[in-house]
């Protein structure tokens, strides 16, 4: 395994002192997030037409309309 | 238990081969051995498999393609490499024991972590073994690779799919060579090291990218809960074969001129590169782009490596030899091709006239549009019809948190930024040339480009989230989960193991229900019978039926006839003693073959019937009906179908 990795990259070693803060929201909503993946790839698995594995994407559909819609208009 | 030793064998043997290929290369230029050599030996071993399939193809095309040759050229390989081999393996042992020391002094959460993505890859090495061919590799990959091995000669399929046989055969060849050597279970198997390999190269990419242990531990994790990449493991397919190239090739572009000498790995990447394209096709419209991105940014960016260590002129060069290096890679292909096609360039140019499966459009513009709009949530939890596999859902889950990574001080010299954008670049070109074709394993090392920045951002809380840390139990949680969902549907191949091991394994256990139909046809059939196969998954079938089966005359014969009655006396006469109809694929034939237009003279019998398969055995009452082919065995023990005078 190489060592060489840039200085500026080493954001992940121990040696870097600066620890993360997140606000407690935010850290809910990430927490939200993930879970909501992991939810959803379950639900995938066992039933590929259970309403709920199209949520994630149908929503993603739906912000792209609002956000082509406003650049159009 | 042998035929996991044969594989073995062969795996050290396509090590030696990569030793032999990087010192004729390189010479001294390759990075001497250290301790932390994991990319250096997969890489050995991912660049000497290709590199042997190369040299079987001339093999294969002159018939001698047999175990004598096999086992030949591997001693050779394993002698001639020897020397070199043991240090390798010696160095590689030394790094697991340096990566084990460092688990002990983590925390028992990450413990935790390495032993169930060990066990999960455990299981997969299991699969791979256990897990008979499924899909496509039981209708293409493996019965291909199976009259290989028995003809010791590389032909056109026989059967309908004979243009396919102008694809890269890298996969099949070790598939073949293996069969030739034990039996499918251990050409099977060899997947999983290469799926190791794999591995190690996305590691090897995260290192560069400075990804940190913890986090390469996550891109592994990442990558073995990516079905389109784990199910290539076991089903039988041969996607892994140009995708453990194409992350060879980016680890290769990314080192360049740091830890492993420009000019060497400029030749090698373009190598890998080449192999890759020929082993999968769709990589020219979706990695291809990927890989032009590293070249130019590498070419544009001052105060790269190239620049510092070779100096400007020698960008240029190192871009010639990367071009070299990939057409070189090219030539056994194109060999095989201008033999069994007449045309090198096929199926682009000549070959097969019916070009249709190279220009697909899998769906309506409709859901088409839908698919395009919905990236990269389809890539994650698409269930398309051909999708076969998708991406990590761990990749969602942990993309979010790169916006809390530190930014990098130069962007030019950012190698995550750089992944990032070649991901980008490959992803973009290939939904704008195949928009309807959504299927992660036609461009796989595109896709993959984007974990090390998703495994970094995930590290980078575990390490350093402030507590109380919510979010990094959260991230422990989701990967323990995930680790658990993939291990679950693998347990039935790992309870094989034991009868494995004791060689009381039934050959159709865990597999498709085309399986036992098809054995049992096998010991009703006679040497050379001919077989009208409608259907796809014709696997199972002994290979002498396999090479006398229908092809695309016999097919076209068939459908093109108008009458009826015809119909029978044509398969009759055409000598085929058997019509197996899958009745979930062909139902066309159904209403093709009607039982009330049989002529008297012809006696059809159904003698099997399965809820996927009727198998009905064609005999002449009066014996007095000629037959214009049959099939029989040449001096060189290969079936051909040959008109009757």
């Amino acid at each position: 395994m190489t060592n060489r990795e840039s200085p500026e990259l080493q954001v992940g070693d121990r040696s870097d002192e600066s620890s993360l803060r997140m606000p407690v929201v935010i850290k809910a909503l990430l927490l939200a997030w993930m879970g909501a993946n992991a939810f959803i790839f379950v639900a995938v698995s066992i039933s590929p037409d259970w309403p709920i594995a199209t949520v994630l994407p149908e929503l993603m559909l739906r912000a792209r309309h609002v956000l082509l819609s406003l650049f159009i208009n | 238990m042998i035929e996991l030793l044969i594989t073995c064998v062969y795996t050290l043997a396509c090590v030696g081969m990569g030793q032999l290929a990087l010192s004729a290369l390189a010479g001294h230029e390759w990075p001497p051995l250290s301790a932390s050599s994991t990319p250096h030996l997969a890489g050995r071993f991912i660049l000497g498999q290709a590199v042997l399939a190369a040299i079987w193809v001339p093999i294969g095309l002159v018939g001698w393609f047999g175990p004598v040759v096999i086992v030949g050229t591997l001693a050779t390989v394993i002698g001639l490499s020897a020397s070199q081999l043991f240090p390798l393996l010696r160095n590689t042992l030394s790094w697991v024991r340096s990566f084990f020391k460092w688990l002990r002094g983590e925390r028992v959460g990450v413990q935790l972590f390495a032993m169930a993505l060990a066990l999960l890859i455990f299981e997969f090495g299991a699969a791979a073994w256990i897990m008979p061919p499924r899909g496509d590799a039981e209708a293409f990959y493996i019965p291909y690779a199976r009259v290989i091995a028995a003809t010791q000669r590389i032909e056109l399929m026989p059967g309908p799919y004979e243009y396919l046989s102008s694809i890269g055969l890298m996969g099949e060849l070790h598939f073949g060579a293996l069969i030739s050597l034990a039996n499918v279970s251990s050409a099977k198997f060899f997947v999983f090291p290469l799926a190791v390999s794999a591995a190690a190269m996305l590691v090897a990419i995260c290192s560069e990218a400075g990804v940190g242990r913890m986090g390469r531990m996550i891109a592994v994790a990442m990558l073995f809960t990516t079905t389109a990449f784990t199910h290539h493991i076991f089903d039988g397919k041969t996607d892994l074969f140009p995708t453990a190239l194409g992350l060879m090739a980016v680890w290769l572009l990314l080192a360049a001129g740091e830890s492993v000498p420009v000019r060497t790995a400029y030749a090698v990447a373009g190598l890998c590169t080449g192999f890759a394209l020929m082993a999968k096709f769709s990589y020219a419209l979706g990695f291809l782009p990927a890989v032009c991105v590293f070249l130019v940014w590498r070419q544009l960016t001052n105060g790269t490596s190239i620049v510092q260590v070779s100096g400007s002129k020698f960008r240029s060069g190192a871009m010639v030899v990367f071009a070299v290096c990939a057409v070189a890679a090219t030539v056994p292909h194109l060999a095989k091709n201008a033999v069994l096609f007449s045309s090198p360039l096929a199926p682009f140019l000549g070959g097969s006239e019916d070009k249709s499966w190279l220009n697909q459009a899998w769906f309506t513009p409709e859901v088409t549009r839908r698919i395009v709009l919905s990236y990269p949530f389809a890539l994650v939890f698409g269930r398309y019809p051909g999708q076969s596999g998708n991406l990590s859902y761990l990749l969602l889950a942990f993309l979010p948190l790169a916006a809390w990574l530190p930014r990098p001080t130069h962007l030019s010299k950012s190698k995550l930024t750089e992944l990032c954008l070649a991901g980008a670049i490959g992803t973009i070109s290939w939904i704008a040339v195949r928009p309807s074709m959504i299927a992660p394993r036609y461009y796989l090392p595109t896709l993959l480009l984007f974990y090390p920045l998703a495994a970094k951002a995930a590290e980078q809380v575990l390490i350093k989230e402030a507590p109380f840390r919510w979010l990094g139990a959260g991230i422990m949680a989701i990967l323990l989960s995930a680790l658990a969902v993939f291990s679950y549907p693998l347990l039935p191949a790992v309870r094989q193991v034991p009868n494995a091991l004791l060689g009381r394994l039934d050959p159709c256990v865990l597999a498709s229900p085309y399986c036992e139909p098809l054995i049992t046809m096998n010991r009703q059939a006679e040497p050379g019978d001919r077989i009208y196969f409608a259907g796809y998954y014709s696997n199972w079938l002994r290979t002498d039926l396999l090479q006398c089966r229908n092809d695309l005359a016999d097919s076209q014969a068939l459908e093109t006839a108008t009458d009826a009655a015809g119909r029978w006396a044509m398969l009759y006469a055409r000598g085929f003693r058997y019509v197996i109809i899958d009745n979930t694929s062909r139902l066309p034939i159904v209403s093709l073959l009607d039982p009330s237009t049989i002529p008297p003279w012809l006696n059809v019998n159904e003698i099997l019937k399965t809820k996927e398969l009727s198998v009905l055995r064609l005999s002449n009452r009066a014996h007095d009906q000629k037959v214009e082919r049959d099939c029989v065995q040449d001096a060189s023990h290969m079936w051909h179908v040959k008109r009757v005078s």
